[in-house]
C-alpha cells in the first residue's frame, strides 16, 4: 500500500506543479490546493502507515498498534493554515479580478497603465 | 583611550544637537572634538617614544579572536596626532567654508565618522577591527565626495572611489584571513612576534593582497585615477581625506606589515616599481592641468608613490625617509589644499590661468601659501626641505640602477617644484589691476588661522628636530627590524643631497617658465584612451551593469511561471541528482497489505486529480478539487487518522463553498496555451511527481521507530490529561503553535473581511 500511496504522492506533485505553470489564476490556485494535499500526504504516508488504530489511550494500549500522532497534529495544523491561506488568496483573485477584468497573470504585470 | 576612538562617533551623531542648539554653537563646538584627540595623543608621547606602547582589549567576539583590541606605538601615534592635529586645523577651515551651505550639519556628520574610522584603522590591533575602520573610511569617503550630490560627476567620482577602494578592502580582508591561517591570530602586536612570515606558504598571496589593498586606498598606479576624480568633494574633503589621512592609510599599511612581509623581491620589488611609475607618471600627468586642485591631486599622488618606493627600498635610510617625508607632506598638502579651498571659496574659479594678484587681497592666505609652497620646493629650513635631503640620501645610497632611480626621482622632484609654484604662490603674485571681476576679500580668520598654524609647524620641525627625532624612532622601531639610531637634523652641509636638491629647485623653475609650452603639447589622445586605466574602470563597470541587465532579463522577467518554472528545475536538478546515484527499490519491510477500499480509493484521487487538469470550466475544477479533498480524507479515516479526516472534510467543504461562492460567475476558462508549452509543463511537472514518489520510496525504506511516539503515547493522560493523542499535542504541548495558527486563521480572515469591505464600500460610492 505504501507503494500505491507513494505513487499518488507523485500524481498529486505533478498535478499540482502543472497546475501553477498555468496562465490562469484560478488554476494556479487550484493547484496551490493540489500541492497542499500531496505535502499532507507525504508527511502522513512518512509517519508511516497503521491501520484502523487512531490514537486513543485506551486500557490495553500498545505503542506499536497504534498511529503516530505526531505527524497527524502536524498535518492537521497544516491542512487549517492551508485553508487560511487559499480562502485568502481566493478573495484577493476575486478582488483583483474585479479590478483587472482578467484572470491572466499576464494581465496582471500591467495594472499600472490599466489604471486611469 | 576606548571613550577617545569613540568620541568621533559621538560627536558625529550630536551634530544635529549642536545644531539644535545654534550654528554658531556648533561651529565653536566641532572643532574642539579633534583638538581632544589630539591632546590625548601629545600625552602619550613620552610613554610611546620611551618604548611604553599601549595596548587595550575589549572582548568581542572571542570564538573567531576578533576583539576590540587597540594598540599604540610609535607609527599609531603619529598617525594619530596627525589625523587629530590636521583634522582640528580642517574642522575649523570647514566651519568657515561649509557656512551657510544648506546641508552643513550633514557634512560634519561625514567628516566626524571620518575621523573616528581613521584613529581606529590607525590604534586598531586586531585586524578584523582593522578591516572594519577601513572599509568606514572608505565609506565615509563616498559620502564626502558626492557630497555634492546634486552634480553627475560628484556622484561618479564618489562611486569610482568607493568600488576602487573597497576593492581593496575585500583583498585586505582575505590577506587578514590568510595571516589567520598563518599565525592563529588577529591581534597585529601577537602576531608580530612571529617575525618574517616569508617561509609560510600563504607568504606570496598574503603580500600580494596586502598590496593591492594598500595600493588601491594610495591611489597607486594602476589605480591612482580615482583620486583626481575625488577632486569634486569639496576644499576641506580634499584636503583631510585625500591628501593628509586617509590615502596615507595604504602607506600606514605597508608601513605596518613591513617587518612582517619585507625583505622578499615579491615585496620590494613591487613596491619600489610601482610607487616609482607612480611618483614619475602622476607628475607627468600633473604638468598639464590648470586646475588647482587637479594640479595638487596628481602631486599627492607622486606624493604617495615616492612613500611606496622609499618603503620599497626598506634601508635604514629610505625608512627614515619616508616617515620624514610622510610628515612633511601631510603639513604642507594639507595646507596647500585647503589655500585651494579658500581661493576656490572667495574667487569661484580654481583654474590657475586666471588666477593672480591675490596675495594683496588676501594676506593671510597668501602667507600661509607661501610656506607651504616652499616646504614642497624644499626650500631650508622647512620641513620639506629634511624631507628631500632624506629622499636624496636613500637614493644615493641604494646600490643598484642608482643613475636610473636618481633621474626618474630627479624629475619627479622637479615636477613637485612646478606643482608647488604654480598652485600655492602663481595665485597670489601680480597685480589684480584690470580685472574686476577678482573683487576678492581676506577669508575669515578660521579658514587662515590654521594652514598657517601647519605652516609654522612646519618650520619648527624643520629647525628643531629633535621632537621630531623621537617620534620618528619610534615609528622606525616599528616599522623596521633592524636597530638604527635615527638622528635628524637640519643641515648636513655642502654635499651631493645638498647639490641635487638645489638642482631640482632649478629645474622646478624652469619647467614653470616653460609652462605655456607645455600646455600647448598635445598627447595622442586616441592611444592614451587605450593606456589609460579608468577606460578599463569604466569599460568593466558598463559590463557589469549589462551583464546584470541580462541575467535579470533571463531571470526576472516578470511571468510568475517561469519563476516557478526555473525553481523547479533548479530543484529537480540539485535534488534529482542524487536521487537517481542513490535510488534503490524498496524493499519495504512490513508493508501493509492493499485492500479493496483503498484501491478504489487511490483510483478515485488520480482521477479526479486528471479532471481537475482538464477541466474546461471552473466549476468543473473545483468539484473535482473537491473529490480529491474527498478521497484524501477517507484515506485518513482508513489509517486510524478520525481526527484528521473530519478537519479535512470540514475544511473541503468549506474551500468548495467559498471557490464556488467567488468564481461561478466568472467566464470559462482561458482558451488553452500552446500544446508545446503544455508539453514542457507536463514534462517538468511528470518530473517532479516521480522525483517525489521517488523519495518517497526512499526515505520508507528505512526503518523507523519514532521515540516521540511512545513519548506522547505515555505523557498524554499523565500529562496533558486527555485520551486523544494527536487533540492533547495541539492544544497541549504544542499548544503555542496552535496559537500561532489561530493566529494566523484570524489575520487571513481579518484580510478576507477587508477585501470584502472594500468592494461594498466602493459599490456605495
Amino acid at each position: 500500500m505504501e507503494i500505491i500511496l507513494s505513487l499518488l504522492i507523485g500524481i498529486l506533485y505533478a498535478g499540482g506543479v502543472y497546475l501553477i505553470l498555468r496562465r490562469s489564476l484560478v488554476k494556479v490556485l487550484i493547484g496551490l490546493l493540489l500541492l497542499g494535499h500531496a505535502a499532507n500526504l507525504l508527511i502522513f504516508t512518512l509517519g508511516r502507515l497503521v491501520k484502523a488504530k487512531p490514537a486513543f489511550i485506551t486500557d490495553e494500549l500498545s505503542a506499536s498498534a497504534v498511529a503516530d500522532p505526531l505527524p497527524q497534529a502536524l498535518i492537521l495544523t497544516a491542512i487549517v493554515i492551508g485553508f487560511g491561506v487559499i480562502s485568502f488568496a481566493v478573495v484577493l483573485f476575486k478582488r483583483a479580478y474585479d479590478a483587472v477584468e482578467s484572470d491572466d497573470i499576464d494581465n496582471l504585470n500591467t495594472t499600472d497603465s490599466l489604471e486611469a | 583611550m576606548f571613550l577617545i576612538i569613540l568620541i568621533s562617533f559621538i560627536a558625529s551623531a550630536s551634530v544635529p544637537l549642536f545644531y539644535r542648539i545654534g550654528p554658531k554653537f556648533a561651529r565653536i563646538v566641532m572643532p574642539a572634538v579633534p583638538m581632544i584627540i589630539f591632546l590625548y595623543f601629545s600625552s602619550l608621547y613620552s610613554g610611546v617614544i620611551s618604548g611604553d606602547n599601549i595596548r587595550l582589549s575589549i572582548p568581542w567576539f572571542t570564538a573567531l579572536d576578533v576583539n576590540f583590541s587597540f594598540y599604540i606605538d610609535g607609527l599609531g601615534l603619529l598617525f594619530s596626532l596627525l589625523i587629530s592635529g590636521i583634522g582640528f586645523v580642517v574642522f575649523l577651515f570647514a566651519t568657515g567654508y561649509m557656512k551657510g551651505d544648506s546641508l552643513e550639519p550633514r557634512f560634519f556628520i561625514y567628516l566626524y565618522i571620518f575621523m573616528g574610522a581613521m584613529i581606529g584603522v590607525v590604534t586598531a590591533d586586531n585586524l578584523i577591527v582593522l578591516f572594519l575602520f577601513w572599509e568606514l573610511t572608505s565609506i565615509s569617503s563616498y559620502l564626502l565626495i558626492g557630497y555634492y550630490n546634486h552634480q553627475e560627476k560628484s556622484r561618479y567620482a564618489a562611486l569610482q572611489a568607493l568600488l576602487v577602494t573597497g576593492t581593496g578592502g575585500i583583498s585586505l580582508l582575505a590577506a587578514f584571513i590568510l595571516i589567520y591561517f598563518a599565525t592563529g591570530s588577529f591581534e597585529f602586536s601577537y602576531i608580530k612576534d612571529f617575525g618574517l612570515l616569508s617561509e609560510n606558504v600563504y607568504y606570496p598571496y598574503i603580500a600580494i593582497l596586502i598590496i593591492l589593498g594598500a595600493f588601491t586606498k594610495s591611489a597607486q598606479f594602476p589605480f591612482h585615477f580615482w583620486l583626481p576624480n575625488a577632486m569634486a568633494a569639496p576644499g576641506p574633503v580634499s584636503a583631510y581625506l585625500h591628501s593628509a589621512t586617509m590615502v596615507k592609510a595604504g602607506v600606514f599599511i605597508l608601513a605596518k606589515f613591513n617587518p612582517l612581509l619585507g625583505g622578499e623581491p615579491i615585496w620590494n620589488t613591487t613596491l619600489l616599481t610601482v610607487g616609482l611609475t607612480t611618483a614619475v607618471i602622476s607628475i607627468f600627468l600633473a604638468l598639464k592641468q590648470t586646475d588647482i586642485k587637479k594640479l595638487l591631486a596628481y602631486s599627492t599622488v607622486s606624493a604617495l608613490g615616492t612613500m611606496v618606493f622609499l618603503n620599497g627600498i626598506g634601508s635604514e635610510k629610505a625608512l627614515l625617509a619616508m616617515v620624514v617625508y610622510l610628515i612633511a607632506h601631510a603639513l604642507y598638502k594639507a595646507t596647500l589644499f585647503l589655500v585651494a579651498g579658500t581661493i576656490d571659496h572667495e574667487t569661484g574659479t580654481r583654474n590657475v590661468n586666471r588666477l593672480y594678484g591675490l596675495g594683496r587681497h588676501m594676506p593671510y592666505t597668501a602667507a600661509a601659501a607661501l610656506i607651504a609652497s616652499f616646504s614642497q620646493i624644499g626650500i631650508i629650513p622647512m620641513l620639506g626641505f629634511t624631507g628631500k635631503e632624506s629622499l636624496l640620501a636613500a637614493i644615493l645610497t641604494f646600490e643598484g640602477y642608482t643613475f636610473l632611480l636618481t633621474v626618474l626621482v630627479f624629475f619627479s622632484s622637479a615636477g613637485m617644484v612646478y606643482v608647488a609654484i604654480n598652485s600655492g604662490l602663481k595665485p597670489f603674485w601680480g597685480k589684480t589691476a584690470g580685472n574686476a571681476a577678482l573683487q576678492v576679500h581676506e577669508a575669515p580668520y578660521t579658514m587662515w588661522a590654521g594652514p598657517i598654524l601647519l605652516g609654522l609647524i612646519s618650520i619648527f620641525l624643520g629647525i628643531y628636530p629633535p621632537l621630531l627625532n623621537n617620534l620618528v624612532q619610534a615609528v622606525y622601531n616599528g616599522i623596521s627590524k633592524d636597530d638604527f639610531g635615527i638622528d635628524i637634523y637640519l643641515w648636513h652641509g655642502f654635499n651631493a643631497e645638498f647639490i641635487i636638491g638645489t638642482l631640482i629647485i632649478l629645474a622646478g623653475i624652469s619647467l614653470y617658465f616653460f609652462r605655456e609650452r607645455i600646455y600647448s603639447v598635445s598627447l595622442p589622445f586616441g592611444v592614451i584612451k587605450y593606456i589609460k586605466p579608468s577606460f578599463y574602470y569604466d569599460s568593466g563597470l558598463q559590463a557589469i551593469i549589462s551583464f546584470s541587465k541580462l541575467q535579470t532579463r533571463l531571470l526576472q522577467n516578470g511571468y510568475l511561471r517561469y519563476y516557478i518554472l526555473l525553481i523547479i528545475s533548479t530543484v529537480l536538478l540539485l535534488a534529482g541528482y542524487p536521487v537517481i546515484q542513490n535510488f534503490e527499490i524498496a524493499h519495504i519491510n512490513s508493508a501493509t497489505p492493499v485492500t479493496f477500499v483503498e484501491v478504489i480509493l487511490a483510483l478515485l484521487l488520480s482521477i479526479s486529480v486528471l479532471a481537475t487538469i482538464r477541466a474546461k470550466s471552473r466549476l468543473a475544477a473545483v468539484v473535482s478539487i473537491g473529490v480529491v479533498g474527498y478521497s484524501l480524507s477517507l484515506l485518513f479515516v482508513v489509517y486510524g487518522a478520525p481526527d484528521l479526516a473530519m478537519t479535512q472534510f470540514a475544511v473541503e467543504t468549506l474551500t468548495v463553498v467559498l471557490f464556488v461562492l467567488i468564481i461561478y460567475r466568472l467566464p470559462k476558462f482561458l482558451p488553452a496555451s500552446r500544446i508545446s508549452r503544455r508539453l514542457r509543463d507536463g514534462l517538468v511537472a511528470g518530473m517532479a511527481g516521480v522525483m517525489m514518489t521517488a523519495i518517497t520510496l526512499m526515505i520508507l525504506f528505512y526503518e523507523r521507530e519514532s521515540e516521540l511516539k511512545n513519548y506522547f503515547l505515555e505523557k498524554s493522560l499523565s500529562e496533558g490529561k486527555g485520551k486523544n493523542v494527536v487533540n492533547v499535542i495541539l492544544v497541549d504541548f504544542r499548544a503555542l503553535d496552535t496559537i500561532g495558527e489561530i493566529t494566523v486563521l484570524a489575520i487571513a480572515a481579518i484580510g478576507v473581511f477587508a477585501l470584502i469591505g472594500l468592494k461594498s464600500r466602493e459599490k456605495k460610492i
